[in-house]
């Protein structure tokens, strides 16, 4: 099980409420506008590593396949953008198999942490689990009922969409290459994210591959 | 688990009720007609003699304050055998009747698959109380397909389309899982929670379509204070060669759900369907649509699926329950169950089963022909 426990500290949205109004939307306590309002939104990807760190995600990597509260496996996507509003951003990230096209798909509205340097992040080292998990995208892609292939071990595509409520909107699009990302819960994962998989088909003595 | 005093005569009952089909109607019970629309679990007769299989709760006290969930275990071969049917046989379920006492939160019907820890050995039923014990712990049944399900009091009465059924095999288990709430956001007006369901066959040799089904449920989602009006989108693959039919639906989410949609998807797109794709919107928390055949039939293009998605907003729990539940309470709950920090506690409403104080993004849709159960986290 996937435990974000040791993640700590800093705020995505401290307590106290909503702080008044900003052209008619309600601002977020902790974050506004990251950066230059004139410029380009910009951002790059974040991933949720097994070992609770949060990475910059780059073409070619590998992505850890994570067990989530819920069950299943999951990928947690996540950006660190600039010259966007960080206050109430549609964060949308989506994995796609590059053969059939099919893809899985999750959209949140979430609040980036402003780090002070004109941008704004889903999570930081800091971050506490909870908190993490839920202002990144979750993409689920395990069971493993859409793509005919294994999930691990093979490129797929990863593709995420920013939008602020200005309309402010950027997506950007990598191959990455999904893996079993805890040891602990390996035969598990190698066994629902096979291509082929069958929901509750038994997953004793590994299942998988 | 240390049951309330004021749950003693419950538990009483749950101690006599021996084993999965224990609960169930007795073997050889007569041949009943058709009720009409019985809105009292009671009084619903079950299928005439081989006609079907009747599943059928206690009737539990849920006192003033409290939420029970119940989880029931029944054998299929067992409840075939009840109603004078070759428990040896395969049930294919054409119709689904369902009768709940008014307050009812929810009731799912689950094919059991993989034990975690929620055993059918270990009894029936097994009771959960204020969103404690396995019956409330949902990873339990995270590759449990869905059979059918409910959100309504009174009289849910469902035929499938002509020549569609859902096979349910002898040798499978049953879970019915019936939720109570006697709280703040949501009442049992008659303090007693009680659930009937009479699963109706129908003719093996008219079968021309199997029905599947899909449960979706979003569990990382979080209204929170300094985040309020937050919404979930989710994909969900069907992932059939050919186009399927979607033939019933609903969703479910507690009082800061403010709208629920489900869309017909393409499979390949990552952008919120058109409008004109919508099959299924919920505006009412408490009591959500339950559409099903003939009023809906939904298309689904082939290698499509279905694209979901909760709205909320943010509410004072204080105001929301007459101060009987508070941030404090919230952040507390934020704490124990997600190990949130105090300084990144929000007043959040977190996945979770209590209504007052959790908040759900559930998807239940039927379709045919099934291509495979479902589940997509």
């Amino acid at each position: 099980m996937l435990v974000l426990v040791a993640l700590v500290g800093l705020v995505a949205c401290s307590p106290g409420g909503l702080a008044g109004g900003d052209g008619g939307h309600e601002t977020c306590p902790g974050v506004g506008f990251l950066g230059d309002e004139a410029g380009a939104p910009d951002f790059d990807m974040q991933v949720l590593e097994a070992d609770q760190t949060v990475a910059v995600l780059n073409d070619g990597d590998s992505v850890p396949l994570l067990l989530p509260p819920q069950g299943g496996r999951v990928l947690f996507v996540g950006v660190r953008a600039t010259n966007v509003d960080g206050c109430g951003l549609q964060l949308t990230g989506a994995l796609r198999d590059l053969t059939t096209n099919q893809v899985q798909v999750d959209a949140r509205t979430v609040n980036l942490i402003d780090t002070g340097d004109g941008y704004g992040v889903s999570g930081t080292p800091d971050t506490a689990a909870s908190t993490a998990i839920s202002s990144f995208s979750n993409i689920a892609v395990c069971p493993n009922e859409w793509s005919p292939t294994n999930i691990y071990g093979t490129p797929y595509g990863v593709e995420v969409t920013i939008l602020d409520r200005e309309g402010r909107t950027l997506t950007k699009k990598l191959k990455v290459t999904p893996e079993c990302g805890e040891p602990a819960n390996v035969e598990q994962c190698l066994c629902i994210c096979k291509g082929g998989y069958v929901l509750g088909q038994s997953c004793v003595d590994g299942g998988g591959e | 688990m240390r049951l309330p005093a004021s749950l003693l005569p419950f538990a009483a009952l749950l101690l006599a009720c021996l084993a999965w089909s224990g609960c169930s109607q007795s073997p050889g019970t007569a041949a009943a007609p058709d009720a009409g629309d019985p809105t009292d679990p009671s009084q619903l007769p079950p299928p005439a003699v081989g006609a079907g299989v009747k599943l059928m709760t206690d009737a539990f006290t849920v006192p003033a304050g409290e939420e029970l969930q119940v989880c029931y275990f029944f054998k299929v071969s067992d409840l075939l055998q009840a109603n004078g049917m070759d428990p040896t046989q395969p049930l294919e379920l054409h119709r689904v009747q369902v009768v709940q006492k008014p307050g009812s939160h929810h009731m799912n019907l689950f094919r059991v698959r993989t034990i975690v820890n929620l055993n059918p050995a270990n009894g029936s039923p097994q009771v959960g109380i204020g969103g404690v014990g396995q019956c409330f712990v949902s990873s339990n049944w995270a590759d449990w397909p869905l059979v059918a399900n409910t959100q309504i009091g009174g009289n849910e009465d469902w035929s499938y389309p002509d020549g569609v059924a859902n096979e349910l095999m002898p040798t499978e288990t049953l879970m019915l899982q019936t939720h109570y709430v006697n709280a703040a956001t949501q009442g049992t007006p008659d303090g007693i929670g009680q659930v009937a369901i009479d699963l109706y066959s129908m003719d093996p040799t008219t079968v021309t379509a199997q029905m599947g089904t899909i449960f979706a449920t979003n569990q990382n989602i979080r209204i929170c204070e300094g985040n309020p009006t937050p919404s979930y989108s989710h994909s969900c693959q069907i992932s059939s060669p050919n186009p399927v039919t979607i033939v019933g639906a609903n969703g479910h989410f507690h009082s800061r759900g403010v709208e629920f949609d489900m869309y017909t998807w393409d499979g390949t797109s990552t952008t919120t369907p058109p409008s004109s794709d919508r099959f299924y919107q919920s505006l009412t928390w408490a009591e959500p649509p339950m559409l099903h055949s003939p009023d809906l039939q939904q298309a689904v293009p082939a290698n499509g699926g279905i694209w979901f998605s909760c709205s909320y907003q943010w509410q004072d729990p204080s105001a929301l329950t007459n101060g009987v539940d508070t941030c404090a309470t919230l952040n507390a709950f934020d704490a124990k169950k997600h190990m949130t920090p105090p300084a990144q506690q929000d007043c959040c409403y977190t996945f979770g089963p209590q209504v007052d104080v959790n908040e759900h993004c559930n998807a239940f849709v039927y379709y045919y022909p099934k291509q495979d159960n479902v589940t997509c986290f």
